[in-house]
C-alpha cells in the first residue's frame, strides 16, 4: 500500500499556489516560514520543495520592509511627523495621513529608524517613535543651529504582533519648528526592516 | 562634551572602545543629550568576546544617565555575517522547482540552496575608517548637493572586496537594500558653529543618477575641539552603485576643520559602514 501523503499545506496567494507577482519581490508577498517536517515514506513533489525550500530562503532575501519619506513642509513642535511619499512598501502595511502608522504584517521583531530634519531654528530636535499608541520614545537629540539644517535619528528593536501593533514617525523638539524638505539629501523618514521571529 | 562609544573585549581580553558621535552636553534645563554610535564587530572566539555600551564625557564632573519612559541608554546588536564565506554569488533566484520528466539537477541544487545559504549567511558588509591620512574640510554656509568626500585609508571589513582605498568609495556588489552608517570627525575651531556627516550615493535611482549627499543634519559644536557628526539611512541601491563619506562644517571665521585621522579606539575617527539587508 503506497505511503499515505500528508494534506498539502494551503500556499500564500491561492491554493494553486500561484503568488502575485510585487515588483521587488520575484516571490510575491511571502510569510515567514514555518519549520517543514519531512514524514518518513512521503513522496514529496515540486511544489513541496517551493514550500520547504525556495519561499523560506526567498523570505529571508526578500525581507518585509518599508521606506517613507516626507516631501511637504510640516510645522509642529512635537508629534506625528506626516510622511507623504512611500518608497516602498511592499507589504501594503502603510496607512496615510496625518496619523500614518505602519502595521506589522506579521509578528516578529523590526528594526525601526526615524529621521527628522528642521530648517535653520536653533531648537533641541529629537526624532521618536510610538509604537500602538504607546509612549513616544526618544532617539538621538541634536541641538539645531540657526541657518542650516537640523537633524536627528531615532533607531529602535521594535517587537510587535502582526496585524495589531503598528509603529508612527514622531518628533520631540523644544520649539515649534518647520521641517526641511530637500529630497532625498534632507528630509524626514522612516524605515522598517524585518530582523527575527 | 559626551561621546558614545562601543566597549569591545576579544579574546577575554581587555576593552577597546570605539568612539562614535560627539556632541555639547547640554548644559540646557529640560534637554538632553543623547550621542549615538555603530561599529562592526568580529567576534573570534566564542563564549569569550564581549560587546558592551560605553560613554565618555568632558564636563569636569560626572553626569547622571537619563532613565525615563521615553528616554534612556541603550543598545541594540544584531548577527550580520559570518566571517569567512563565499563572495560574488547571485542573490537567491528561487528557480522554480523541477517537474517531471525533468529531473533536480546537482546545478538546480547548487545553485538554488546551497549558493543562496552561502549568500544569506556571507553577504556584502564593509567598514573603513580615517587611520593615517590628514585633510582638512573647508567652512561652507550652506549644505552643498554633494559634499566633500573624506578619505578611508583603512578597511577594518570587506567581505566582497567593494572598497577602493584610493578612491575612497565603496561600489554595491549587488543590488538591495543596505544599512548605511557614516560618521565624520574633526576638529573645530575656535569660531565652529556646526558640522555634519553625509552619505554621497551615486545611482540613477536618486538625482537623475548625479551624485547627491543624504545629510545626517548639523548639529552645533563644541568649539577649539573634536566633534563627530553621523548619518544613518537605509538606501536601496543598484549593483555598481557608489557610496562616499562626506563631510560638512560652518565656522563664522571660515576657518577649516581638520579630520581627526586614528583607528578610533583613543578618540574618534571617521568611519564609513554598509551591510546588505534586504533584496
Amino acid at each position: 500500500m503506497p505511503p499515505r501523503r500528508p494534506p498539502r499545506r494551503a500556499a500564500p496567494g491561492g491554493p494553486g499556489g500561484a503568488l502575485p507577482k510585487t515588483p521587488g519581490l520575484p516571490l510575491g508577498l511571502l510569510a515567514p516560514p514555518g519549520i517543514p517536517s519531512f514524514p518518513a515514506g512521503y513522496g514529496p513533489v515540486p511544489g513541496d520543495f517551493t514550500t520547504w525550500v525556495t519561499w523560506p530562503l526567498g523570505f529571508c532575501a526578500q525581507k518585509i520592509c518599508l521606506r517613507a519619506h516626507q516631501s511637504v513642509a510640516q510645522t509642529l513642535t512635537s508629534g506625528t511627523l506626516t510622511l507623504d511619499v512611500v518608497d516602498e512598501d511592499p507589504y501594503g502595511a502603510w496607512a496615510a495621513g496625518a496619523g500614518n502608522k505602519w502595521t506589522a504584517p506579521y509578528t516578529g521583531w523590526y528594526e525601526v529608524t526615524v529621521a527628522v530634519y528642521s530648517t535653520g531654528a536653533a531648537i533641541w530636535l529629537a526624532a521618536s517613535m510610538s509604537v500602538t499608541g504607546g509612549t513616544r520614545f526618544d532617539g538621538d537629540n541634536v541641538n539645531a543651529t540657526t541657518g542650516n539644517t537640523g537633524g536627528a535619528t531615532a533607531t529602535q528593536y521594535v517587537a510587535m504582533i502582526g496585524g495589531l501593533d503598528y509603529v508612527t514617525p514622531q518628533c520631540n523638539a523644544s520649539a515649534s519648528f518647520t521641517t526641511e524638505v530637500v529630497v532625498p539629501g534632507r528630509c524626514s523618514s522612516m524605515e522598517v526592516v524585518f530582523l527575527s521571529e | 562634551m559626551v561621546n558614545a562609544q562601543v566597549a569591545v573585549s576579544l579574546a577575554a581580553g581587555s576593552y577597546s572602545y570605539y568612539y562614535g558621535q560627539r556632541i555639547p552636553v547640554s548644559g540646557t534645563g529640560g534637554q538632553f543629550s543623547m550621542p549615538v554610535t555603530a561599529k562592526l564587530v568580529k567576534s573570534v572566539t566564542t563564549g569569550f568576546d564581549q560587546v558592551s555600551l560605553a560613554a565618555r564625557q568632558t564636563s569636569g564632573g560626572s553626569l547622571s544617565a537619563l532613565i525615563s519612559a521615553s528616554k534612556l541608554p541603550y543598545m541594540q546588536l544584531k548577527w550580520v555575517s559570518a566571517a569567512a564565506g563565499t563572495a560574488g554569488l547571485i542573490i537567491p533566484p528561487s528557480d522554480p522547482w523541477p517537474a517531471p520528466p525533468a529531473i533536480v539537477t546537482s546545478a538546480f541544487l547548487n545553485r538554488n540552496v546551497r549558493d543562496a545559504v552561502q549568500f544569506l549567511i556571507y553577504p556584502p558588509v564593509f567598514e573603513a575608517y580615517d587611520n593615517a591620512t590628514a585633510q582638512s574640510i573647508a567652512s561652507a554656509t550652506t549644505f552643498p548637493l554633494a559634499g566633500v568626500p573624506v578619505s578611508l585609508d583603512t578597511t577594518f571589513a570587506d567581505t566582497w572586496a567593494a572598497f577602493g582605498t584610493a578612491s575612497s568609495t565603496w561600489t554595491a556588489p549587488v543590488s538591495g537594500l543596505y544599512y548605511c552608517y557614516g560618521q565624520a570627525a574633526l576638529t573645530c575651531g575656535a569660531n565652529s558653529l556646526s558640522m555634519a556627516a553625509g552619505l554621497t550615493v551615486t545611482s540613477p535611482l536618486y538625482n537623475a543618477g548625479a551624485a547627491v549627499t543624504i545629510w545626517g543634519g548639523a548639529q552645533n559644536t563644541g568649539t577649539g575641539q573634536g566633534n563627530v557628526a553621523v548619518v544613518r539611512k537605509r538606501v536601496r541601491l543598484l549593483g555598481g552603485d557608489t557610496i562616499q563619506l562626506a563631510a560638512w562644517q560652518r565656522d563664522s571665521s571660515a576657518a577649516s576643520a581638520p579630520v581627526i585621522t586614528g583607528p578610533g579606539t583613543s578618540a574618534s575617527t571617521s568611519r564609513l559602514l554598509t551591510i546588505w539587508v534586504a533584496q
